[in-house]
């Protein structure tokens, strides 16, 4: 794939996020390796589709208006890193937080490795702290200046 | 820069990082820009060389035996995006938490974008949430 194919591929995949869970899923079934490794921000890292695509399942049910805004993307070779914002209402239980109906916004790194048109590895990296902070979990210290 | 240019800027930085903070220092002078726009992974925005290098040298005050390792480095055009990961001992206070002496492990992506040879702007992501666990200052979720 050139890179011109890779950035198109990375923006079909977002397009189809932001279509919500179903389409998500089924775009995942289609674009991504069986074997495909997600070494996610904030947890152990997945191996094989199958729980590839219940972490995405969750975190869609968890979070069901959530839409993704690209904000760049980078290509060299068979990786794309795509710089992202996510933004999501919690309405359902996430990582074992009962839903706060709290909006959130998380600044978010990836970079994903694209082999013959499916995603075969991917690294996610978001501040996660600041999540928590949004989610009202953890206190957000206050200035000391 | 080419790509080839702009990795082997991205490993020259990764080395004197290494080396502490005093080179940490100096190195910005030479390949940072006086106008930096850095995006912290704690979603703060830096503006301008005072700022980072104070930023810097905190990082270091707290973690004096900072050391990264790359894991990979893409580059294109007037970018390079580096994974790494990180670790350090907790020896003074960091973001309000005293010295607990606990070594953490933090796994970073960043982007870097050059200009004429220096760093103009950088976004740095990272699993934030996890460093305050590892310090202990945050509860880790029972799986």
């Amino acid at each position: 794939m050139s890179a011109k194919d890779v950035k198109a591929f990375e923006r079909h995949f977002v397009e189809e996020w932001n279509k919500g869970k179903a389409a998500f899923l089924a775009e995942i079934d289609k674009t991504c390796a069986p074997n495909i490794v997600y070494h996610g921000t904030g947890g152990p890292d997945l191996r094989g589709l199958k729980d590839f695509k219940q972490h995405f399942s969750e975190f869609f049910d968890a979070f069901p208006d959530n839409h993704l805004t690209m904000d760049d993307l980078i290509v060299e070779g068979d990786k794309a890193v795509i710089r992202y914002t996510l933004t999501g209402t919690h309405k359902g239980a996430f990582r074992g937080i009962p839903p706060t109906n709290k909006k959130t916004t998380q600044p978010i790194i990836g970079i994903d490795r694209v082999v013959g048109g499916k995603c075969v590895e991917s690294w996610v990296r978001s501040d996660t702290l600041g999540l928590m902070q949004q989610l009202g979990v953890v206190p957000t210290p206050k200035k000391e200046k | 820069m080419s790509a080839k240019d702009l990795k082997a800027l991205e490993r020259h930085l990764a080395d004197e990082f290494n080396k502490g903070k005093a080179a940490c220092m100096a190195l910005h002078d030479e390949l940072i820009s006086p106008s930096i726009v850095y995006h912290t992974a704690a979603g703060t925005d830096l503006r301008g060389l005072k700022d980072v290098k104070q930023f810097f040298s905190g990082m270091y005050d707290a973690f004096p035996d900072f050391h990264m390792t790359i894991d990979d480095i893409i580059a294109e055009e007037d970018k390079a995006v580096v994974r790494y990961t990180w670790t350090g001992t907790h020896k003074r206070e960091f973001m309000g938490i005293p010295a607990t002496n606990k070594k953490v492990t933090g796994w970073t992506i960043q982007i870097d974008r050059f200009v004429g040879g220096k760093m103009v702007e950088a976004w740095e992501r990272m699993d934030t949430l996890s460093i305050m666990q590892q310090l202990g200052v945050v509860p880790t979720p029972k799986k």
